[in-house]
């Protein structure tokens, strides 16, 4: 019994660490109807602020304490409701989870922007302190100021946010807001209010949990805040994103399980190397295979959400015939520039980059068929990226199979692995098939790629030269261009074959609308599957050309948080069109390479610019790089339209 | 043609549709009214597999479809429009028509897609403009579904439902939103369609003027009850009809 509890009190502070952050998501979810992926960047900046300040410039720790859980978490509350989550029509799940999305992205990347790199390490306990033993549980099992601290937090925060729930009209009206805020007003209430309260509140609970945990780890970090969210997010997925109690506690014992089964297990076994790590995303795969009520996240409840105009048409295929002409003559002659320099002058540092913006250009088309073409949001084209790297490296290793043929193998293996994926979530819709996507690119992550058979260990597999017939290797030659090249014009004519067809058209309906394709005879289950196949297959042969550019296959290339990017990166050039893809591989690498020429502080801007665009999804779901060209098309029809002296038919219909 | 026989359906505690019995002959145009909460949506439901009954069976042409999904009974010959508009906005109105098309004849072939051999057939676009000229939408046929208004939106779905032939149309209160003057112009086209193309008809309308319009008999739910059946005048006359509607003795 003691050896028992001396495993798991430990566990208790990670427990609970783990249930405030359910809990929250449980209350954004309730009173907002936004399941917010960014709530551990919310909770990050609230703890990076406290920690600054009382760091760097000696405030004391109770007016630390306001500024950053007060004023700045209500205030981020407040400002992603005005300027963000307002403005996203209740049904559409899929600008809510790319704009959270966006917020656990952009957010991380923007603090050392902002205030310059921190190592900002022991932020002070607001409660007790972290070091006293304030007494032992039976003989020998310390209870320290960490762990009274995490249980007072988590019970006090939950008895409060459900009584604010349950009992009081703020809390019923918050709950009636997110039902259709459109009938709240017609009963007399400020919606609007309501909801920018609710996001107040949460901005306030999500900067309390981060300052509280913040003395639980050595230093601030993004990432701790951004683990936390997981184990959190399986928490609040047994409770079916309804009951905080429930999430609570199963947070809890997530936590207490896992250092419980820790301390037992040999440290030499898979069970401790690769099974312990999963046990928080099998938990997440089991609730959503197995919690009904996870099914019906995405059915729209708002009885008034037909009143919202429906979504702008889309500007590629429409317009006019001389600029058509006009654009293909310039894309033409801009690639046959392009290749020409590749060739001849271009640097081989810029080559090199150029060719590493193709490979991602790939490897971007699985998101553009898959997101942009069927509307299926997957967060793990990363992990199948990586699945076909491994692939090829080891049967390169052992097999000795030339890295191309083996990348072509590679690509089927993601490809059967996304297939498979898509079966097993064959019931899952929007938020609750994202989920299962991350579940799995996590799993990856802890549990499968950094086995030594898979990845050859934490160092990953070096590529040799023997392993290509090709002068691959070789710096500053043209064959992997060229080679690369290839591959990205067959798979971008291959999409945009795909979505002029049959398939295009049947897959563009499934993302219209699935009752209505199915009501006209769609097969969804069998279109599910292979527009995950076909998307699986293009992240693999992506991923085994990004293998060959970097020489070495290492597990992080290939991580969750690389497939949370992608599709922010996609979303912000343009999801739907396949120009959108390439323009997102090249614009990531070139932007990427200028900012080695901006000072330190700037280096992390990238995926702030990106997040940026991707936060303008919920107006603009074409992409705001497929904005402006929409804009410039119809500049240049009006232009020529004027100088054939004919009224100016416009190239785009607008909102009706 | 269509046979529903002891369809019962209970959500939790309200038991929705009890022990229904419904049948549409090839060919005969039937509508379900009722007030609110009668049950007839989830009849509906039920019918075209969106909703799986507690009890009872549906019957097509003799086979019990009761086990099969949405999209298998659409391929069987069930057509249908939603009262909720369930349109693919980013399509033209001829794609609408021409993905049902494809649903049913050819199907989805990758290859052919790869080999460029994915666009409409000349037959496929004759079919599709035919179906666009009888329901006044051959003007917008190039046009995204996002950029209609409701009327017309209305139409699309009604093109699409009927373009691949089906033997049974559910028509889901196809006027709702509609104002008088566009309910008329849709009930005599879904009546003329309908005659035309000689295909059952099951229509949930709460709009009786267009059930008169377009229907040869009505069943009336009360309560998941079927409380009255028979010609429009005399279902109108019945007592348990106008208690139903009335709450008159």
């Amino acid at each position: 019994m003691e050896q028992l509890l001396g495993f798991a009190v430990p566990g208790v502070p990670y427990g609970c660490a783990y249930a405030v952050f359910a809990v929250g998501l449980v209350l954004t979810y309730q009173t907002t109807g936004v399941f917010n992926v960014g709530y551990g960047a919310q909770a990050y900046v609230s703890a990076f602020i406290f920690a600054w300040l009382v760091d760097d410039h000696a405030w004391p720790t109770w007016a630390a304490f306001v500024c950053a859980v007060v004023i700045v978490g209500p205030g981020l509350g407040l400002a992603l409701d005005r300027f963000l989550f307002r403005r996203i029509p209740s049904s559409n799940t899929t600008a809510k989870i790319v704009t959270g999305l966006s917020l656990l992205v952009g957010i991380p990347a923007l603090l050392p922007v902002v205030f310059g790199n921190q190592n900002l390490v022991g932020a002070p306990s607001i409660v007790f302190n972290p070091d006293t033993v304030y007494f032992h549980l039976g003989a020998d099992v310390p209870v320290n100021g960490i762990y009274l601290s995490a249980v007072l937090l988590t019970v006090v925060m939950l008895v409060v946010l459900v009584l604010l729930l349950r009992t009081t009209r703020l809390g019923l009206e918050m709950r009636a807001a997110v039902e259709s805020p459109r009938l709240l007003e017609l009963e007399g209430v400020n919606a609007r209010r309501v909801t920018a309260t609710a996001w107040a509140v949460c901005g306030l609970m999500a900067g309390l949990a981060g300052v509280l945990l913040a003395p639980t780890e050595v230093t601030v970090q993004a990432q701790d805040y951004v683990t936390l969210m997981v184990a959190a997010i399986a928490a609040a997925a047994i409770a079916a994103l309804r009951s905080m109690p429930v999430a609570a506690v199963v947070a809890v014992l997530i936590g207490v399980l896992s250092l419980t089964a820790q301390g037992y297990l040999p440290t030499s076994s898979f069970w401790y190397s690769a099974a312990l790590p999963a046990f928080p995303f099998l938990v997440l795969v089991g609730a959503l295979l197995f919690v009904p009520g996870l099914r019906h996240l995405d059915e729209a409840t708002d009885p008034l959400s037909s009143v919202d105009p429906p979504p702008p048409p889309p500007v590629a295929g429409v317009r006019g015939r001389e600029v058509d002409r006009l654009v293909r003559t310039v894309f033409f002659a801009l690639l046959f520039a392009a290749v020409v320099s590749m060739l001849t002058w271009m640097p081989p540092t810029w080559e090199t980059v150029l060719n590493q913006g193709m490979a991602y250009s790939v490897v971007f088309l699985s998101v553009t068929l898959l997101t942009g073409t069927a509307g299926q949001l997957s967060l793990a084209q990363a992990t199948l990226a990586g699945i076909a790297a491994f692939t090829a490296g080891q049967l390169a290793n052992h097999l000795g199979l030339d890295f191309l043929v083996g990348g072509a193998v590679g690509a089927v293996a993601a490809s059967v692995v996304a297939g498979v994926l898509a079966l097993a979530s064959l019931r899952l819709r929007g938020l609750g098939l994202a989920l299962m996507t991350l579940a799995a690119a996590l799993l990856f992550d802890v549990a499968i790629f950094p086995a030594q058979a898979v990845s050859g260990g934490t160092g990953g597999i070096t590529l040799e030269p023997r392993w290509l017939p090709l002068d691959l290797f070789a710096p500053n030659g043209h064959a992997y261009f060229l080679v690369v090249l290839l591959v990205l014009v067959l798979c971008a004519g291959g999409v945009a074959l795909v979505q002029r067809g049959t398939v295009g058209r049947f897959l563009a309906a499934m993302r219209g609308s699935e009752l209505g394709a199915a009501g006209i005879g769609v097969n969804l289950p069998w279109q599910r599957v292979l527009a995950f196949a076909l998307s699986g297959a293009l992240a693999g042969v992506g991923g085994a050309l990004l293998a060959i550019q970097q020489t070495v296959i290492a597990p992080g290339e290939f991580n969750y948080q690389l497939s949370l990017a992608f599709v922010v990166i996609v979303v912000t050039t343009g999801v739907g069109t396949v120009e959108g893809a390439i323009q997102a591989g090249i614009g990531l690498v070139v932007v990427q390479q200028l900012m080695q020429y901006a000072p330190q502080r700037l280096q992390g801007l990238t995926f702030v610019l990106f997040a940026l665009g991707a936060l303008a999804y919920a107006a603009h779901p074409e992409g705001v790089v497929e904005l402006e060209k929409r804009r410039w098309t119809e500049r240049a029809e009006r232009v020529l339209a004027r100088r054939h002296r004919a009224p100016a038919t416009p190239a785009v219909t607008g909102r009706p | 043609m269509l046979a529903v026989r002891g369809l019962t359906k209970r959500f939790g505690a309200t038991l929705a549709v009890d022990g229904v019995d419904l049948d549409v002959a090839a060919g005969e145009s039937v509508g379900l009214v009722g007030p609110n909460g009668a049950g007839k949506t989830t009849v509906f439901n039920c019918v075209f597999g969106q909703v799986r009954p507690d009890a009872g069976t549906v019957e097509l042409d003799g086979h019990d479809i009761g086990g099969l999904a949405t999209w298998r009974r659409a391929r069987l010959g069930i057509g249908r429009t939603y009262q909720r508009l369930e349109v693919f906005p980013e399509l033209t109105v001829r794609d609408h028509l021409v993905v049902a098309l494809r649903v049913h004849h050819r199907g989805a072939r990758l290859w052919r897609d790869l080999l460029g051999l994915g666009a409409p057939t000349r037959e496929e676009l004759a079919e599709a403009d035919s179906v666009l000229d009888a329901v006044g939408l051959s003007d917008r046929a190039d046009v995204p579904v996002a950029a209609l208004g409701l009327g017309a939106c209305r139409l699309v779905e009604l093109a699409r439902a009927v373009v691949a032939k089906p033997r049974l149309l559910l028509a889901d209160e196809p006027s709702s939103g509609l104002d008088e003057h566009e309910t008329g112009e849709l009930a005599r086209l879904l009546r003329s369609l309908q005659l035309a193309r000689g295909m059952g008809m099951l229509l949930v309308e709460h709009d009786l003027a267009m059930v008169e319009a377009v229907v040869d008999r009505v069943v009336v739910m009360d309560l998941g009850r079927v409380v009255s059946s028979g010609s429009f005048h005399e279902v109108m006359s019945a007592r348990a009809v106008r208690r139903a509607y009335l709450g008159a003795p």
